[in-house]
């Protein structure tokens, strides 16, 4: 815009010029919008009086009038010159810069949907305005002023069944006037229909009740319950129908046309299963429990049953029988029975019930302990009919029974039992605690076979009363030992065949006894003397050479197997002896020296203490003269002012060195040798 | 009256048997002195041993030595040593034959041939008779099955040397035998081939420490026990048994030498003296000359060519060990040095190189570890720098 004042300006002193004759001017700036419903442009006529003014107009970049008419035609934006010289010459000369903008209107196309049935959808329609310029802007509202907004120009309203609403849209052109548009949504009312039917038991007639939304003047109403059961061609509040079978499930067709608009639907209707009550009680004594059984029909499994004996009530779930949780004195009872089906339909039927007498029963003789196998008792019942029942019971009559439990046993029943003529029967069981068991007879550390001075060996019996475990022991049938105790030390230092008896009785009072044998056997017989001193070159034999036991094997240390051997060397000879029948093995040994003593003395001289501080004393021969003593230097020591010595009868010498320097000196005995003394 | 020798002899550890005709009396050493060859010992560095290794070191020609080695970790190798004299005594090692693994209990030559004993891992004892180059031409090793048969059920067996009957050509072997729990000292003889011939054994809890055959058939045995030390004459038949006591102590044998049938030289320590013992098995009496080196732990001897005895050992002196030699002579040692080596350990054997002095060879102690030490040292011994004798007291 500061360009187009700047030409304007120019053209204003343009004009100037060519006006000098005006006496005076007025000089005017105007800026206009043009509004225009024709793209094309629009006319612009000044706001002078035709009559009085004479129009000249100019482009601002052309010198020169391009009309002279009382009115321009604008197709866009422009700016123009326009002098307006008034016919009376008098007046003032107006001198108009007009700055022009041609704006155009939209054009408007807007479509409204036609009014149909409810569906529940939204309505939709489609702006599809031209619009020329950006300065045009939309607005959609609705009856009550809320702004609605299109999605890509297409605005989506919800009408309500039966309703209408007027939108209103306003198109806004700045600098011009509003353009505004209606366009009127609406929709036919589509009935609803509303059926609800009672829940009955079967038997009883199924009540529809009508709650539908409809015109009742204008529409047409149907109604039909499947395989002809019902049919109605008129509105009503209710109908009434009857399902014909126990548990009957039936469809219901329903149809309403109103103004074309149809609404159609199907409900399903039926009947609850209704019971048939049906009980047989079996026959009871007084002493049983009573049952029912259950013959009842159309009984669903969630069922509950109730039974009233007496004025006592018992209840239980759906079972193929019931056992009545009382016994009842003899006599004949009422009973009432009942099924619920919990489904509201129930069935109730009355029977009666016989309740049958008892002749009771007792016994005696069980006042003990009772040991397995051990324990025997009599046992007296309170009818003589009666009998006992268990395996370990033996009936004898008149009542009365011999029991001898044969196995350990917790809590063990004896049991007496009487049936009556109206076969009832009574019994009475009486529980033992305990049977105790035997005591365990296992005698541990006992071996088929020992061998003669085999090492102790310990016979255990794996009990705890010392003092009534009875170990007798015979030997070759005779009695060898019988004391009290747990534990048997046995020293196998007789051969022979031994028998083992154990009596035992327990804290409880059981007892019982085994019997186990072993045997002892002899070990092979050999001998050799420990100790044998020989000559070099001597030859001794070992071993008997005259005996040879049956079923024996030797072994000896060199490999022979023979019984005897002979050897010539010292040494350890070891002989092994195996009965191979017993395995009884036997062992000795032989050890074979040369005599130590038998030697010779190579050298007969003793000379002590050696080293020595004074004395020192030589033991050799008698009478040996010509003995030194020299110092390392070959140098000889005279002591007591002798060279030389002379041991006496007895073959000592002693020498006195206190007065010798420390050092080493060399004794020398002729024949003997050259002898080392140290002198301290 | 015969005396006992307990409380003078004490403990007496000898170490050789050597010979007879030697006078001792009569010694004269000749002055070579001309002939200086210094005295030196090196370390075989190259082989860590087990300490109770035992193996004689075996002169094969001048400049060439054998031993058998049981390295640190069992294994029996047979080992070459070369020496070179030179401004310097150089030696080499070389490994020639690798035997086995175990036990090293004797090697030594014999006629043409070599001796090898030991026992394996399993304690099984095995023989192997090995040619000039030190291949197994013969071996033993199932000797315990034949004890076992021809003796004994025995555990074990251990021979700790042998003597070679040159006569018979029969090979003696001493040693322990473990039987029934018990050791015995024992005797076994093979024929040249090491087929056994017979099993004998002696006294309980006693080792043959040394064996020598005197003549055919007979042998005489040093053998040691927890109480005393003795020396038997025996033969196959027995006939020939005697038995010499020499000690009341346990003893420690190696016999070395005899040149006579019967003289010999026993060498042994007691209560610290060195001593060897000249045995007259003739007229059964023995003559003691004792080393003037005290005390000392560890003694070998060596029969000079020259008919004298020279010994070598270990002495203990105030928390020092030193290794001597000392050559006897009838007043004692005719001369003696030492040198302090406190790594000894001890002394395995002591042999002679005509001319060229006395070749040692010892076990020494380098911080729990064990090598071989060889110490040359001259034949004249100190007598270069002593007149006659060091008092190496």
């Amino acid at each position: 815009m500061k360009k187009i004042w700047i030409l304007s300006l120019i053209l204003v002193a343009f004009s100037c010029s060519l006006l000098d004759a005006q006496d005076d001017t007025i000089t005017m700036k105007t800026d206009m919008v043009l509004c225009s419903f024709d793209t094309d442009g629009i006319y612009f006529t000044p706001p002078y009086d035709t009559s009085e003014y004479n129009f000249s107009w100019y482009d601002l970049d052309q010198d020169s009038i391009f009309s002279q008419e009382d009115s321009v035609f604008v197709s866009n934006m422009d700016t123009l010159l326009l002098i307006s010289v008034p016919v009376d010459t008098m007046a003032e000369v107006i001198l108009d810069t007009l700055c022009l903008e041609v704006r155009v209107y939209p054009f408007i196309q807007l479509i409204a949907p036609p009014i149909q049935c409810f569906s529940g959808d939204t309505l939709s329609f489609k702006d599809s305005t031209i619009i020329y310029n950006s300065f045009t802007q939309v607005e959609y509202t609705n009856e009550i002023n809320e702004m609605l907004m299109p999605v890509d120009s297409i605005l989506s309203v919800f009408v309500d069944n039966g309703d209408t609403i007027l939108i209103k849209v306003n198109y806004t052109l700045e600098g011009c006037a509003d353009l505004l548009h209606y366009i009127l949504l609406g929709t036919k009312f589509q009935p609803i229909i509303d059926i609800e039917a009672n829940e009955v038991c079967a038997g009883d007639s199924t009540t529809l009740y009508n709650n539908s939304e409809f015109d009742v003047d204008i529409s047409d109403f149907s109604l039909r319950v499947e395989d002809g059961i019902g049919d109605f061609a008129e509105p009503q509040d209710s109908f009434v129908v009857l399902l014909p079978e126990n548990g009957d499930v039936r469809d219901v067709f329903i149809e309403i046309n109103q103004d074309e608009c149809i609404t159609r639907d199907t409900i399903t209707i039926f009947n609850n299963i209704n019971p048939t009550a049906i009980f047989e009680p079996l026959a009871t004594c007084e002493n049983e429990l009573l049952i029912i059984n259950d013959s009842s029909r159309n009984v669903l499994p969630v069922a509950k049953y109730e039974f009233d004996i007496d004025g006592e009530q018992f209840d239980f779930d759906q079972a193929n029988s019931y056992t009545i949780p009382e016994t009842f004195p003899n006599n004949t009872y009422l009973v009432t029975g009942t099924v619920d089906n919990l489904n509201g339909c129930t069935s109730t039927t009355t029977f009666m019930v016989e309740i049958d007498s008892v002749t009771y029963v007792s016994f005696s003789g069980l006042d003990t302990t009772f040991c397995e196998r051990q324990t025997e008792v009599l046992l007296i019942g309170n009818i003589a009919e009666g009998e006992f029942v268990e395996s370990d019971v033996v009936n004898i009559g008149n009542g009365e029974a011999i029991f001898r439990p044969l196995n350990e046993a917790s809590n063990f029943p004896i049991t007496f039992r009487y049936t009556n003529s109206e076969d009832c029967t009574d019994s009475e069981t009486q529980i033992i605690p305990q049977i105790y068991p035997k005591p365990e007879m296992e005698l541990n550390g006992l071996d088929e076979n020992y061998c003669h001075f085999d090492s102790q060996v310990v016979f255990s019996l794996q009990q705890q009363l010392e003092e009534t475990s009875l170990f007798l022991i015979r030997r070759n049938d005779e009695t060898f030992d019988s004391v009290f105790t747990l534990d048997y030390i046995f020293s196998p230092e007789n051969v022979g065949f031994y028998r083992v008896f154990n009596f035992y009785t327990d804290e409880n009072g059981c007892f019982d006894s085994i019997t186990n044998f072993f045997t002892v056997f002899p070990r092979p017989i050999i001998s050799l003397d420990s100790l044998t001193i020989i000559q070099p070159g001597d030859e001794i034999r070992l071993g008997d050479d005259s005996f040879f036991e049956e079923n024996v094997v030797y072994s000896w240390s060199n490999g022979s197997t023979q019984p005897f051997i002979d050897v010539s060397q010292p040494g350890i000879y070891i002989l092994e002896a195996e009965n191979k029948v017993t395995e009884c093995m036997s062992i000795d040994t032989a050890n074979i020296g040369y005599d130590p003593r038998i030697e010779i003395d190579l050298v007969e001289v003793e000379i002590g203490p050696n080293p020595t501080s004074d004395m020192v004393t030589i033991r050799t021969l008698p009478l040996l003269s010509g003995i030194r003593l020299i110092n390392v230097f070959g140098e000889r020591i005279i002591l007591k002012g002798m060279s030389s010595f002379s041991t006496n009868s007895d073959g000592e010498l002693e020498l006195d060195l206190s007065l010798q320097s420390s050092g080493y000196y060399y004794l020398m005995i002729p024949q003997l040798g050259n002898f080392l003394l140290v002198k301290t | 009256m015969r005396i006992g020798m307990s409380n003078f002899l004490g403990l007496f550890l000898m170490v050789t048997i050597l010979l007879s005709s030697c006078d001792l009396n009569k010694i004269n050493l000749d002055r070579n002195d001309d002939e200086l060859i210094p005295n030196y010992n090196i370390t075989l560095d190259e082989f860590r041993v087990s300490k109770d290794m035992q193996s004689d070191i075996i002169v094969i020609r001048d400049n060439l030595f054998a031993m058998a080695i049981e390295d640190n970790l069992g294994e029996i190798i047979i080992v070459e040593i070369g020496q070179e004299y030179d401004e310097t005594w150089n030696l080499t090692m070389d490994s020639i034959q690798r035997i086995g693994e175990g036990r090293l209990t004797f090697f030594d030559a014999y006629g043409e041939n070599y001796l090898i004993g030991f026992n394996d891992l399993n304690s099984d004892f095995h023989l192997q008779i090995l040619d000039k180059s030190y291949n197994s031409s013969q071996s033993l090793d199932n000797l315990e099955s034949f004890i076992d048969t021809s003796y004994n059920d025995i555990d074990s067996l251990h021979l700790t040397g042998f003597s070679y009957d040159e006569v018979s050509m029969d090979i003696v072997f001493g040693g322990v035998v473990f039987t029934q729990g018990t050791s015995y000292s024992c005797v076994l003889k093979t024929d040249q081939f090491l087929n056994p011939l017979y099993f004998k054994t002696y006294f309980a809890e006693h080792l043959v420490t040394d064996i020598l055959c005197l003549e055919q058939d007979t042998y005489l045995l040093l053998t040691a026990g927890p109480a005393q030390s003795n020396l038997i004459r025996d033969n196959t038949s027995g006939a020939a048994y005697t038995k010499y006591k020499i000690s009341e102590d346990r003893l420690f044998f190696g016999l070395q030498a005899i040149l006579d049938t019967s003289i010999i030289y026993l060498t042994g320590v007691s209560e610290g003296i060195g001593r060897t013992m000249e045995v007259n098995l003739e007229t059964e009496s023995a003559f003691v000359n004792d080393i003037e080196i005290y005390p000392v732990s560890d003694v070998r001897a060596l029969y000079l060519t020259r008919n004298n005895i020279i010994t070598t050992g270990i002495q203990v002196f105030e928390d020092s060990l030193f290794h001597f030699s000392s050559e006897l002579y009838d007043n004692g040692s005719l001369w003696c040095k030492r040198d302090r080596m406190d790594q000894m350990h001890r002394i395995l054997d002591f042999v002679e190189m005509p001319g060229k002095g006395m070749l040692t060879s010892a076990i020494i102690d380098r911080n729990n570890s064990f090598f071989i030490q060889l110490t040359r040292i001259d034949e004249e011994g100190a007598r270069f720098n002593n007149e006659f004798t060091e008092n190496c007291i």
